[in-house]
């Protein structure tokens, strides 16, 4: 029985490490001094792929003691968080997941504490969570709930109590779920040892130990986790504490620590197959036609005897055997793949070949955009725009999932006969939820086509859905005039080190027919700075299909040497000329 | 999405790129060696002795070893189209140089600078690497070098005619100024119509410019001692010029370049440093380990053919002359015989690496090399020319089939290094050809192809250290499936 290649696991999870995070966990809660228990704490460890990329939770709440209905708040919230925060899709960060499913805990509670209308009765709890995944500890909270890390004998406080004194000592939450529609929530990402622990606690455990006796009874060999939990807020109580106690312990027992070595070999299990011929078969797989063959990738149509309609199979080349970072995003594809189901994105189908690395794709009849610019040089705007409404449906997919294509070119987009635009080629996707996981990969080029990629990439930078909206405009623009908006010289040998290295050049010249404030659009669309760019796709789409007002005025208050450059310098031109023929005048007369 | 084949009839896309490409090579090789068949014009023209004659063979070499580095480099920065450009309009220059020479001392100063042509050869092969899937990188770049190579050879068959047609004694200078005249004519074409990449290409790797990457300490020192022998066969051939020899240098001048080639060197090693320190604390992780002596091998082994060929193009045709007592424009046609064969030996050499092993046909094809020169070592008058035709196209498949084979290699060693061992393994090559015209301006032309015979069984021994590069990891059935070989089970 074969086990379950490194390779393949890959392939499931998206996640390279090593399933190897090992967490302890115990709890206690208890009403002491009162009748009844407002807090409330929840954790959950996860197995497998679900482990590696969600990771595991730990959250403890304390619901506000004026309102009846604040043991409900504080159940419901550390239970619907952990049920919630598992239901997001797999790609997106965590902080994204955990801000949105929050943000929906939380108006259900404020419109549960509105339905009574009466403000002593609001469901208001405070909240700390920390969800553990990779080698880092996201810790999410509001209140006056804690978080502490106990390293090294240490007991560190990471939180800050979201409380203010107000007149006779009293402390009012100022901030906690359900007190008003809008949520703050503090974010702190803490990267973990191994052998730390982590602490969580509600005001009546933690404002009546002393730090010394937490670690203690923390560290205390013989109790169970869980013991550990009850004894400190046994303490608690014995300490003076009149309200309830509750708190949490997560122990880091192992992380998932990889070994350089360790992940080239899993990345080198599945052999890059050789370049095929016309009627070889792999896996079953016969190849009826070479569609592509380059530096990077060799496609080939298929067909097997399980699918009625033919294939596409794309293998890497073999100049990237010893590829890392290639080899990665090669095997991530079929992840990303399946994690985006949309007519938008070509489909990457499962296979169960075993030995070599390839993927299998629907195939879809029709052509490239570059092949869609050769026959249509200079389109009309309609049609261009028509095209990138489709596209742009595309794209919304990638950015709904927390994903960045990072390489939209011509040649990465589809038209299929029946005029639907499908988005192809998703090796060089980044993920939101992926960038979490620690990897020793070396990383060292920057990913995407030269002319395509926006500039914050080329500068080291992360990729945010508006890099790919770069690409668009790069893109629209090379459709409406045959030419891209940037020169950039040997770009990819020495790629430009400051944003002003990049020159847009106008429109105008290359389209006169077109209005100036398409020029502007696409400027926008595609400036070199991201905080300059469209801040959504829609507003792009809206500009280029109706003209800015603001735009407009800019053009029509735009100094003349900005709308008529050749006017402008004729001008100066005449009026040095007639400089120079009065001085040589007045030279001449003098003389 | 569609597919070019690999068809040498087409001149569309890739092709059209390697056809470019290759032409660009093939006039830096008319240029480079447009002196060789037109010799003994030159040498009566300009009333040449015979050691000056074999001195103005050496010098003409001897810039390819630094020029090399330089253009290599260069390429790295600025990308092959523009570098191949420059190259081939700034070299016309000492081209049209030469042909108005009218004293040993001028010809000798433009043929030393001509030399930096011979840098040409690295250029190409980035410019190839970039538009070719690498199962058809090898014929491509066998395809490029031996059309380029053959230049050579064309320079042999036609440039004695063209001499003839202008005729007088100075017909050569027009034949050398043409060529000058093609060659930048070309870098203008070539600029026009090649692009460094094909459309959407992907940005580099940061490549560490300057050195190779070793991967073992012991390898760091190992790379130091084979930099030296490019260094020092320079230093000869300054000691050659010098005082002490020919006299063409003053003391002082071979002093002043002696301390310059020293610094050099050091500069050199600072840069294998500057890249290479790591390994001295951080082991190298095992995906990106290799061995030096691979390298050294192919070093050593591209010495002997490619050297020998340049050293052996560049004295053939009045080695010929001589002999026999031909007519030049016979001499020169019966020596291009020795070129010629490029045009299929060099893709073939590729072509039975791939299909018989590395290893195997490098021993067969480095044996036949040293037989080979051998028997050009018994050349002499009494032979009947045909015989010695049919010797000197006999040796020259093997050496050509050698350099082949030896490129061949070249990938399967380090494939992220590619590019620079290639590099060091041309570099090789031209301190071959440099070392055995040095050997030839000391002795008459039987010694000399002993002595290569000699190296070449010098590199078959240094072959028995080449370990075979592991190959492909699938193999094809006859009923056309892909299967795994299976290594280990």
């Amino acid at each position: 029985m074969m086990t379950k290649t490194k390779a393949a696991t890959a392939i499931e999870s998206g996640v390279l490490q090593p399933d190897t995070l090992k967490l302890s966990i115990g709890g206690y809660s208890d009403a002491g001094a009162k009748d009844g228990n407002d807090d409330a704490f929840a954790a959950y460890t996860p197995e497998g792929s679900v482990k590696l990329i969600k990771g595991a939770v730990a959250c403890i709440a304390d619901g506000v003691s004026c309102s009846e209905n604040s043991h409900i708040a504080s159940q419901t919230s550390v239970t619907n968080f952990i049920s919630d925060y598992y239901a997001t899709p797999d790609s997106w960060s965590i902080r994204d997941s955990v801000s949105r499913v929050l943000k929906s805990l939380n108006n259900w509670l404020f419109s549960q504490g509105g339905l009574l209308n009466r403000n002593d009765d609001a469901y208001v709890t405070t909240f700390t969570a920390a969800v553990i995944k990779s080698t880092t500890a996201h810790i999410f909270h509001a209140g006056d709930t804690r978080a502490y890390l106990l390293r090294d004998n240490k007991l560190e406080l990471l939180t800050q109590d979201h409380c203010r004194f107000l007149a006779g000592n009293k402390s009012h939450l100022v901030r906690a779920l359900g007190i008003d529609t809008r949520l703050e929530m503090d974010y702190l990402p803490t990267e973990l040892k191994q052998g730390d622990v982590l602490f969580l606690s509600t005001d009546g455990v933690h404002e009546f130990v002393q730090e010394q006796d937490i670690i203690a009874l923390a560290q205390s060999p013989s109790l169970s986790w869980e013991e550990k939990a009850k004894a400190i807020a046994v303490k608690a109580l014995a300490g003076g504490s009149d309200d309830n106690v509750t708190c949490l312990l997560v122990s880091v027992d192992e992380l998932p620590l990889e070994d350089i070595n360790e992940s080239h070999r899993a990345l080198t299990e599945l052999i890059i197959p050789p370049v095929l011929d016309v009627g070889m078969k792999i896996d079953g797989y016969e190849v009826l036609k070479v569609l592509y063959s380059g530096t990077r990738s060799h496609v080939y149509l298929v067909k097997h005897p399980n699918y009625q309609r033919p294939l596409i199979l794309k293998a890497p080349s073999e100049n990237f055997t010893e590829d890392a970072q290639y080899l990665e995003g090669f095997i991530r594809e079929q992840w990303v793949g399946r994690k985006l189901n949309s007519p938008y994105v070509m489909k990457i189908l499962p296979h169960d070949g075993e030995k070599f690395l390839y993927h299998l794709c629907e195939y879809v009849e029709g052509e490239t955009l570059r092949q869609w610019m050769l026959e249509h040089p200079l389109p009309s705007l309609n049609s261009v725009r028509d095209l990138l409404q489709e596209i742009i449906r595309g794209l919304r997919v990638f950015q709904r999932a927390g994903m960045v294509h990072r390489d939209l070119k011509p040649e990465n987009i589809v038209i299929g006969n029946d005029g639907k635009v499908k988005i192809i080629d998703l090796g060089t996707v980044q993920v939101d939820s992926l960038e979490e996981v620690g990897s020793v990969l070396e990383n060292g080029v920057p990913v995407g086509s030269v002319n395509y990629i926006a500039p914050e990439y080329l500068l080291g930078g992360h990729g945010v859905f508006q890099s790919d909206l770069f690409s668009l405009g790069v893109i629209t623009y090379e459709m409406l005039t045959g030419s891209v908006p940037y020169a950039l010289e040997n770009a990819h040998r020495s790629p430009p080190k400051q944003l002003h290295q990049w020159h847009y050049q106008s429109l105008k010249t290359k389209r006169k027919d077109l209005p100036a404030w398409v020029d502007m659009v696409l400027e926008k669309a595609c400036n070199p700075s991201v905080a300059r760019r469209y801040p959504a796709y829609s507003e792009f789409l809206h500009d280029l299909t109706k003209p800015n007002p603001v735009m407009l005025r800019q053009i029509n208050q735009a100094p003349l040497m900005e709308r008529h450059p050749e006017r402008f310098w004729m001008v100066v031109s005449a009026i040095l000329f007639l400089l120079v023929m009065v001085q040589a005048y007045l030279l001449v007369a003098a003389g | 999405m569609s597919t070019e084949k690999f068809n040498l009839l087409s001149f569309t896309g890739k092709m059209r790129v390697l056809h470019l490409t290759w032409i660009a090579f093939f006039i830096t090789f008319v240029v480079w060696f447009n002196l060789a068949p037109m010799l003994q014009a030159i040498k009566a023209t300009l009333g040449l002795t015979d050691a000056e004659v074999k001195m103005l063979l050496t010098l003409n070499v001897a810039l390819a070893i630094p020029a090399r580095v330089i253009v290599g480099m260069l390429t790295d920065k600025y990308g092959p189209r523009i570098v191949y450009s420059a190259l081939l309009a700034l070299f016309s220059l000492p081209c049209f140089a030469f042909a108005m020479a009218d004293t040993f001392t001028q010809a000798a100063i433009a043929r030393f600078l001509l030399g930096g042509i011979g840098a040409g050869f690295v250029i190409g092969i980035r410019m190839v690497s970039e538009w070719f899937p690498h199962n058809e990188l090898g014929t491509a770049e066998g395809i490029y070098g031996g059309w380029g190579n053959f230049g050579s050879a064309a320079a042999a068959f036609t440039l004695p005619t063209v001499a003839l047609i202008f005729g007088g004694d100075d017909g050569w200078r027009y034949a050398v100024g043409i060529t000058g005249v093609i060659s930048l004519v070309y870098s203008f074409i070539f600029y026009a119509s090649v692009s460094d990449t094909p459309k959407g290409s992907t940005y580099f790797r940061p490549k560490n410019l300057g050195a190779l990457e070793v991967t073992s300490k012991g390898d760091f020192y190992f790379l130091l001692l084979m930099k030296i022998p490019m260094y020092a066969i320079l230093a000869f051939l300054t000691y050659n010029l010098s005082p002490a020899k020919m006299g063409m240098l003053s003391q002082t001048a071979a002093i002043g370049i002696w301390v310059f080639l020293v610094a050099l060197y050091f500069v050199e090693v600072k840069k294998i440093w500057d890249v290479n320190k790591d390994v001295f604390h951080t082991p190298v992780p095992e995906m990106h380990q290799y061995q030096f002596k691979q390298v050294a091998v192919l070093n050593v082994l591209y010495f002997a053919t490619f050297g020998s060929e340049l050293a052996v193009v560049s004295m053939l045709p009045l080695f010929f002359a001589t002999t026999f007592e031909l007519s030049p424009v016979m001499a020169g046609m019966v020596a291009s015989a020795y070129a010629f064969m490029n045009l299929m030996s060099r893709p073939g050499g590729g072509w039975l690496s791939d299909r018989f092993g590395r290893k195997p046909v490098l021993l067969i094809l480095t044996a036949g090399l040293a037989i080979g020169y051998f028997a050009m070592g018994q050349v002499n008058s009494s032979w009947p020319l045909w015989l010695a035709v049919v010797a000197a196209m006999a040796c020259s498949f093997f050496v050509q089939a050698g350099e082949g084979a030896v490129f061949a290699v070249v990938p399967l060693i380090k494939r992220r290094l590619t590019g620079q061992i290639a590099g060091m393994t041309g570099a090789y090559g031209n301190v071959g050809a440099v070392t055995y015209l040095a050997v030839f301006a000391a002795v008459d032309a039987s010694t000399f192809f002993f002595v290569i015979a000699a190296t070449a069984v010098l590199g078959f021994v240094a072959l028995l250290f080449l370990e075979e590069p592991q190959g492909q990891m699938a193999e094809v059935r006859e009923d056309g499936s892909v299967e795994l070989i299976n290594v280990s089970s």
